[in-house]
């Protein structure tokens, strides 16, 4: 589905990532894993359009899409969440699920006025989809809570909740557990099982925890120091030495 | 709603002030003027000047059956907006009878066309130069004591000619009064048979002027007629030419009016080569030497531009008021034209009582202001009196009228 | 004249100048509070549409660029189009700043078109300004011309209120807060952020060329000092903040409260004895600045916060994926 070719980004002198090839099977959960500051964060940003590869290409179901605006890889159903929640602080929580679906015509702002009814219509098919995504999150009560008043588990479901708007086939989560308690973390490893058996989605998730990889994950990709290091299942994985090495020899510092 | 109420009640405090405020016995009359803004400074003396007047009225026997007069300051920032504002107090809340400024031309214009004109308040601006205002369709409520752009432009254009040059450079500063007596200047200039070898305009506060002044400097002109104020351009432009060797003789409006041009550019420098003309009167004139006296007195330099307009403005609307008999708007404008002449006995600055004393007994008086002799046309203009400053033997201003 | 009169004349002439005041608070909320734009050049697109207009609707003179006599309605509307077209091309350049960049950008653009204001003076008769502008009923009797002038201005309000108002309800609005919010997940849902800071941007603009012709036609005359900071743009943006930025209701009325202030309390100043109140005509803009500094400090959200709308449940059956 996805196959990155040779992927470099530079930061001034910094290689963030170097020459970086791997590939992401459709209908699989990709595990991301490597020490702080192996480029993984890097990698997601340049598959979501964020930050332009210095040099490569990135592959996406026959098409080299390397350099597109964000706006474009989500209209071609690649979906990333961030690691640190972004949420739409000042906006309800309900609000941050409505406007992801694209190609909405309320998003003309003259339909709003001369065509309001087209646009009422439509609000109301989007906002049964934003309940029924937060009533599968379990958080219909917070429906109409300013999405910055949510604890940091919260935000990380309405994170997961705003894949679900869209007709995702690629999904890139970065970091779904990381500061989530241990309960809420098997909860959202049933939630991702249940997306891909539901609706299909790919995922590729970045993840520390490795219970969760482990849980979900197959293959598995280690990415150290900018490069594939190594792929296979997280048994395989888990029995290199090679991994272990990059990890207690480690990166400086995260790199998101 | 409750910050409506409140704002309600705060409304409704003011007016009650303003109403207990209405002391018995006292005429309002509107000063307005740019207190605040670009020419804060100038407006400062303008209204001394004002004030000054309005003494002299009340000390002597006040107006009328003994009344006092009040002016009611009103701040017009130079700004048409502000302006607007401005007269819209003055008229509707101060009550005023009559209105003296405001400073600026485009605040004039603004206050006039959008307030005064329709209320039918008569307005008598002491700096306001604009020759566009003499065209407002005013119902003869709109005068003003100081000459439009227009008179002082031609005379420096005759002053020019008259000196035997034949070609002139043309700068002036980009505002509202130096493009407007440069646009005169040129004119007149060309119509009395000279030519302008180059004309452009600058802006103010500019470190130097080389370029621009290389480029005036072309095709021979003999002198540069310099329309800008002293402080913001005016200084640079002639220490530039000097130390460039690129112009030699200077021609200036009353922008360029200060000591600290001579202080900065030195008196041998200048000395035959700076020709300033002011709209400033006959400083040997009766009727300056009796507003100089009292201005002085009261603690001010009275060379400050416009002071004497200001002076008479306040003057003149006291005689105005004096001559309609009673604080009524509507015959303002009539008595504004008879107390200013040409008929009639001759009143000087400070005469209030002599003045008073003949329009009691039912004559015309013709009050000849400290900045010249107030004959308005039908417009409701002045001619204006000039007067030239050349930098004389001693190393100060010397002072000459222009005939 | 009695006093009551007088006082009903000047609390007309305040609504009129706080409803202009209210539409160009309009137009920066959809640029500021909607979208998160900090233009600071307000001025310059307040100055063209009042020029637009004023050469458009003036009668024939040799002074400016035109006297072309047309109605009110065409001035209007070439106001706000030019301005539009403008503001489009200043937006292809800056809007790509970021916020504080963007901010300095625009006060070179309203200091670039204060300039050609000034300069140009075949078009614009440079800083004489255009003179003689006529007033929409201004040959109707006393009071009855400053009534409908008034009538006027606040139908104006309330036609781009409800026009705003309904935008920012609208998913429009939902995905402008959203890029105000938190731009990298704007992308991340798929929006062309540019695109939408674009209408933002355009649109704001045109709103304060509305408020400009209004003005122009209300002074009657307009020069340079129409793009003056101090009025122009810095009052707007202490309206905005006291009213409450993403507010409409609170935009229009930090615009009103702001002009009250501002006006009124020169009743209060101009009692004092002459030297006090010439210092004291420096105190009002102090005031607006102190006011500005208190409601930053003390109540950053403005006298009427942002709400979001909330939408109505849905009243279908619970049902899972």
């Amino acid at each position: 589905m996805l196959r990155v070719e040779g992927l470099s980004k530079q930061f001034g002198g910094l290689h963030a990532v170097r020459d970086c090839s791997f590939t992401i099977e459709e209908g699989t959960i990709t595990g991301l894993i490597g020490p702080n500051g192996a480029g993984k964060t890097t990698t997601f940003n340049m598959i979501a359009g964020e930050l332009a590869p210095t040099s490569g290409r990135i592959i996406y179901q026959g098409e080299d899409i390397a350099g597109l605006p964000t706006h474009q890889m989500f209209h071609r159903g690649i979906v990333r969440t961030f690691q640190i929640p972004h949420e739409f602080g000042k906006m309800t929580v309900l609000e941050n699920l409505m406007v992801v679906p694209p190609a909405q015509p309320g998003e003309h702002i003259f339909n709003n006025w001369i065509n309001p009814r087209a646009v009422r219509a439509r609000e109301e098919e989007v906002r049964d989809k934003a309940e029924t995504a937060l009533e599968f999150l379990s958080i219909s009560h917070l429906r109409d809570e300013r999405a910055g008043n949510l604890s940091g588990g919260q935000k990380k479901l309405l994170e997961l909740g705003r894949t679900m708007m869209t007709d995702a086939k690629l999904v890139l989560l970065d970091e779904p557990g990381a500061g989530v308690n241990p309960t809420l973390v098997l909860k959202i490893i049933d939630m991702i099982a249940q997306l891909k058996a539901e609706r299909g989605y790919t995922f590729c998730i970045i993840e520390h925890d490795m219970d969760l990889i482990a849980s979900l994950c197959d293959p598995v990709i280690v990415l150290a120091e900018g490069t594939v290091l190594t792929e296979g299942t997280m048994g395989e994985v888990r029995s290199n030495p090679e991994v272990l090495d990059a990890y207690l020899g480690g990166g400086e510092e995260d790199d998101e | 709603m409750k910050i409506l109420k409140k704002l309600a009640i705060t409304a409704s405090a003011i007016a009650m002030m303003s109403v207990g405020a209405q002391a018995a016995g006292e005429i309002k009359v509107g000063s307005a003027g740019g207190v605040t803004g670009p020419i804060a400074e100038l407006v400062a003396a303008i209204v001394k000047g004002r004030q000054v007047a309005v003494d002299h009225v009340n000390s002597s026997g006040g107006l009328l059956g003994g009344d006092t007069m009040k002016l009611v300051i009103a701040d017009s920032a130079c700004d048409p907006k502000a302006a607007v504002d401005a007269g819209n107090k003055l008229v509707n809340v101060e009550q005023v009878v009559a209105i003296i400024g405001p400073s600026c031309s485009g605040a004039t214009n603004g206050m006039v066309s959008s307030v005064t004109i329709p209320a039918g308040v008569t307005v008598l601006s002491d700096s306001a130069t604009a020759p566009s205002i003499s065209e407002l369709k005013d119902n003869d409520t709109v005068f003003r004591a100081s000459a439009s752009d227009a008179y002082q432009g031609k005379a420096i254009a005759d002053l020019v000619w008259k000196a035997g040059i034949k070609k002139v450079a043309v700068t002036y500063s980009n505002d509202d009064y130096n493009a407007g007596i440069a646009n005169v200047f040129t004119t007149e200039y060309k119509a009395l048979g000279g030519e302008i070898t180059g004309n452009q305009a600058h802006e103010p506060n500019k470190a130097s002027y080389r370029s621009e002044l290389s480029t005036l400097n072309q095709g021979g002109p003999e002198a540069l007629a310099l329309f800008a104020y002293y402080g913001s351009s005016g200084i640079t432009i002639i220490k530039n030419s000097l130390e460039n060797g690129l112009f030699g003789k200077f021609y200036a409006a009353d922008g360029m009016f200060d000591n600290s041009v001579i202080g900065q550019i030195g008196a041998d420098n200048l000395k035959g080569n700076l020709w300033i003309t002011q709209a400033a009167s006959d400083t040997e004139d009766a009727s300056y030497k009796a507003f100089a006296e009292a201005y002085k007195a009261a603690g001010g330099d009275p060379e400050a531009p416009y002071a004497a307009h200001g002076y008479d403005v306040a003057f003149l609307m006291a005689l105005a008021i004096e001559k309609a008999g009673s604080a009524d708007r509507s015959k303002i404008s009539a008595a504004l034209r008879a107390v200013a002449g040409p008929e009639g006995e001759v009143v000087r600055p400070g005469e209030w009582e002599k003045a008073k004393k003949l329009i009691a007994e039912g004559k015309d008086v013709n009050y000849e202001g400290a900045a010249g002799i107030n004959d308005f046309d039908k417009n409701g203009d002045v001619t204006g009196l000039f007067s030239v400053n050349i930098v004389g033997d001693d190393g100060t201003w010397s002072r000459s009228m222009l005939k | 004249m009695d006093a009551f009169y007088g006082y009903m004349l000047y609390g007309i002439s305040l609504a009129t100048m706080g409803g202009i005041y209210a539409v160009l608070t309009l137009g920066l909320n959809v640029q500021w509070g909607f979208t998160g734009l900090f233009n600071a050049g307000i001025a310059g697109f307040f100055g063209i549409g009042a020029y637009t207009t004023a050469i458009l609707t003036t009668a024939p003179t040799h002074r400016h660029l035109g006297g072309y006599e047309m109605p009110y309605v065409v001035g209007f509307l070439a106001a706000m189009l030019l301005c539009g077209i403008i503001a489009y091309l200043v937006g292809k350049v800056c809007l790509r700043l970021r916020s504080d960049y963007l901010a300095i950008a625009t006060i070179g653009i309203a200091e670039i078109f204060r300039l050609i204001l000034k300069n140009e003076t075949w078009a614009t008769n440079g800083p004489r300004g255009v003179s003689e502008i006529p007033k929409p009923f201004e040959h109707w009797p006393e009071p009855w011309n400053q009534f409908a002038f008034l009538a006027l201005v606040l139908v104006i309000v309330a036609i781009v209120y409800v026009l705003v108002e309904v935008a920012r309800k609208s998913p429009w609005g939902r995905v402008m807060t959203a890029i105000r919010e938190n731009e990298p997940s704007a992308k991340a849902a798929g929006k062309n952020v540019e695109v939408f800071r674009m209408e933002g941007f355009v649109i704001g603009c045109m709103i304060m060329a509305l408020a400009g012709a209004l003005m122009a036609h209300y002074l009657k005359f307009v020069d340079p000092n129409a793009t003056d900071p101090l009025l122009a743009t810095f009052l707007v943006w202490v309206m905005l903040i006291v009213g409450g930025s993403a507010n409409n209701k609170g935009a229009i009325l930090g615009a009103f409260l702001m002009w009250v202030v501002w006006s009124a309390t020169e009743i209060v100043t101009s009692r004092l004895p002459d030297e006090l109140a010439i210092r004291a005509a420096y105190i009002r803009i102090f005031l607006i600045g102190l006011m500005l500094q208190i409601f930053l400090q003390k109540f950053p959200q403005g006298i009427l916060p942002e709400k979001r709308p909330t939408v109505p449940k849905s009243n279908r059956n619970s049902e899972t994926v």
